[in-house]
């Protein structure tokens, strides 16, 4: 049945990353465009750039809404619910299962290590992930160099002059397309 | 005897009820990407429905961050277990998430319907470059406050490395994930937010990092 099927492929691979995703949510989407990009081909590299992109239109986790969009895409309904549960059960059950030992132990400093060992790995992945959609979107050839200029006046906007994330990205993708519309190589 | 399971099944479907309505409200309105889900799951959890305290809050956010997963995921999925068993912990994951899926789903997959039409084309290649920016300002925010740490080499050759295993030899994320780690905690050095000094707690607002 290749709906069964679906659904436990969408199992294995979701909760595959629910159990390792250390270091947070957007650390998770370096192993998520692994999986789901070059492993099972659920979107192109051109496709999963995009949801990234809409995603921040919406509220809600990045990592949940493209494991749901994925799921549905790929099983319907089902899929989208195997693709949230097995992403984040894990996790939970673990925390359910670890939480009175860890509380007691939350003080060492070996934690703290711990945890600021996971927060760099998860510069690390999410600097990966960036690393890999920067390489997609040089392939877009001729686009590119234009494409990257209005990129870095965005990333500008919105790490030193406070732009909005959301009114920042529709005015980037009005001016983007404005000038392709007028003719220019973007 | 009847009524008594009658009466309790009805108040666990209260609180599924409310569980299902206090999360999905999160899931709908949280702003602030993950800090601000986490904020907004306090005031309901905490404030509203009183099912942990503030402390509990606390300690339970402090500790979750050991864990893989979402950590706005983790917390409604333990609140939601506390108050209403394995139901409310599903109740709970799937309300807190399914609203933005949805959301995204629709928009997401409509515009997929229409690639051939040239305006939506370039629609999706202008969101392919802005999430550039994005994810770029995601990385930057981490990066910034730990700028301090510079000098301590062993920590960010580790880290490097990890990132280059990761994308010029391809290595699997998985494996090269784990491995650093253990070789990050067992490495012998401390920067200061580790220094483990007598008799107090290190802490230089790990917590109140961008952990979505």
């Amino acid at each position: 049945m290749p709906l069964l099927h679906a659904v436990t492929d969408l199992l294995v691979s979701f909760g595959q990353i629910g159990v390792f995703a250390f270091g947070g949510g957007d650390a998770m989407l370096k192993m998520i465009r692994d999986e789901v990009v070059a492993h099972r081909h659920w979107l192109t590299a051109d496709e999963f750039s995009s949801l990234i992109a809409i995603d921040f239109l919406f509220p809600g986790l990045t990592a949940a809404k493209i494991a749901g969009v994925i799921g549905y895409r790929v099983a319907g309904v089902a899929g989208l619910l195997t693709a949230v549960l097995a992403l984040n059960l894990p996790g939970i059950i673990l925390v359910a299962i670890g939480f009175t030992f860890t509380a007691k132990h939350v003080n060492r400093p070996i934690v703290q290590k711990i945890l600021e060992a996971m927060k760099f790995g998860a510069m690390a992945m999410i600097g990966a992930v960036l690393f890999d959609m920067m390489q997609s979107a040089a392939a877009h050839g001729n686009g590119t160099v234009l494409g990257v200029f209005l990129t870095v006046l965005f990333f500008v906007a919105l790490e030193f002059f406070d732009a909005p994330v959301i009114g920042g990205l529709l005015t980037y993708v009005a001016v983007f397309l404005g000038l392709h519309f007028c003719g220019l190589p973007i | 005897m009847s009524m008594q399971t009658e009466s309790a099944q009805a108040r666990s479907t209260d609180e599924l009820w409310k569980i299902l309505i206090s999360f999905g409200r999160v899931g709908l309105f949280a702003l602030g990407g993950g800090n601000g889900m986490i904020k907004m799951i306090s005031k309901e959890a905490v404030d509203m429905r009183k099912w942990l305290s503030g402390d509990e809050f606390g300690s339970l956010l402090g500790m979750t961050f050991l864990f893989p997963g979402l950590t706005a995921c983790k917390l409604s999925g333990m609140i939601g277990y506390r108050v209403a068993g394995i139901a409310g912990l599903i109740v709970a994951a799937l309300a807190i998430n399914i609203p933005g899926i949805v959301m995204t789903a629709v928009g997401f997959l409509f515009l997929l319907n229409y690639t051939g039409v040239p305006f939506v084309k370039e629609l999706l290649l202008a969101m392919q470059f802005a999430a550039m920016a994005l994810i770029g300002a995601v990385l930057y925010d981490m990066i910034r406050p730990t700028a301090k740490r510079r000098k301590y080499w062993i920590g960010i050759s580790l880290t490097v490395a990890f990132f280059l295993a990761m994308v010029l030899f391809h290595f699997p994320v998985v494996i090269c994930l784990l491995c650093y780690l253990v070789l990050y905690i067992l490495a012998p050095f401390w920067s200061p937010a580790t220094e483990p000094v007598r008799g107090s707690t290190a802490n230089d607002g790990l917590s109140k990092g961008t952990h979505p």
